[in-house]
């Protein structure tokens, strides 16, 4: 109930639905940043091995221990490097309905790409995270794309000569 | 058997946090500090070996740090840096496992090290005496760091950190570790 007050109140600050995205997002991003410690603090895990391994790391144990649910890991692309997220209940838009002109544009909750991308590019994986389905907006599932652009490298210290 | 000093890196390599106890003042002469340039391990031994508070350790070549006067705080961490993140890259293409690089010992010191998947690295100087803090270093990660640091929605990321309940924490944390006596 609290996420939904402060999509409300996001909506009216910013009248425009595609700039609330972008500020969901970027809530989430920071959100995110900070979560991957405490998740890596409560987990003690290392390093995934690969892509895929990351991807059910965050299913089954990072979306259970911070929001109680498990998502499906679906829809592998050819490469390895994109994946779908089912999300069959999504505790953050329970009794939520959206007004008429949001349900076209609004991503209610964006904040979970934000939350992903901040974490996975803490661990040193850039990704791209859309909506691309949702239930609120009357379609059939929500459903999450993650799409992984890059590893990146670790920073080196600079070099005194 | 002694605890000696504790450095934080983050990601960035940059030096965050650093404090010490125990630190005995060193009768020591300084002859010119191992600044800038030198291996990280040879200067890295000197400082670490001076940091701890054992008077005089020799180095290689027959330089000698002198207490923290003539190597400032920033110079010492980015040589325990250099020292630990090319020990780390050494350990990490021998061995299989991720975590390979955990501890050091020469016959003054040891050095403990733990570092989270986020890029935060801990390191522990103590006496050569004192068994494997790992399991510390992470309970100071797990109940320390992120209750304090990343819990705080004030605390910003990537500077030093100045909250004084972290440091108290910290400090009735590792006063209580087996291995600490004043």
């Amino acid at each position: 109930m609290t996420y939904g007050s402060v999509v409300a109140q996001l909506v009216k600050d910013y009248e425009d639905y595609s700039e609330v995205n972008k500020q969901l997002e970027k809530m989430g991003y920071n959100i995110g940043v900070r979560l991957i410690e405490d998740f890596l603090a409560k987990t003690n895990m290392g390093k995934c091995a690969d892509f895929k391994e990351t991807a059910e790391t965050i299913s089954k144990v990072g979306f259970k221990m911070f929001l109680g649910f498990s998502p499906a890991v679906t829809n592998w692309s050819a490469d390895g490097k994109e994946f779908s997220l089912i999300l069959e209940e999504n505790p953050l838009a329970e009794f939520v309905e959206l007004p008429d002109g949001a349900a076209a544009e609004l991503s209610y909750s964006n904040i979970l790409c934000g939350v992903l991308r901040g974490a996975l590019e803490m661990v040193l994986m850039q990704v791209e995270c859309n909506f691309v389905s949702d239930v609120l907006r009357g379609e059939e599932t929500t459903e999450l794309r993650v799409k992984l652009v890059k590893y990146l490298e670790e920073e080196v210290p600079m070099a005194e000569d | 058997m002694t605890i000696y000093n504790l450095y934080i890196f983050d990601r960035h390599c940059a030096c965050i946090f650093f404090t010490s106890w125990n630190r005995r003042a060193l009768p020591g002469i300084a002859i010119d500090g191992a600044n800038g340039g030198d291996p990280a391990s040879a200067a890295a031994v000197a400082a670490a070996a001076a940091g701890s508070g054992s008077p005089g350790a020799p180095a290689q070549g027959g330089m000698v740090a002198s207490y923290g006067g003539d190597i400032s705080l920033e110079e010492e961490a980015k040589l325990v840096y250099g020292v630990v993140f090319s020990l780390r890259n050494l350990v990490k293409k021998l061995s299989v496992k991720s975590d390979g690089f955990i501890s050091y010992r020469t016959n003054v010191y040891r050095l403990h090290y733990f570092e989270t998947a986020s890029g935060l690295k801990f390191v522990v100087n103590t006496d050569p005496g004192v068994e494997n803090l790992s399991d510390a270093l992470r309970m100071i990660y797990s109940q320390i760091y992120v209750e304090y640091i990343t819990k705080n929605p004030l605390a910003t990321f990537d500077e030093p950190i100045t909250n004084e309940l972290f440091r108290n924490n910290l400090n009735n944390f590792v006063k209580n570790l087996p291995g600490f006596e004043r």
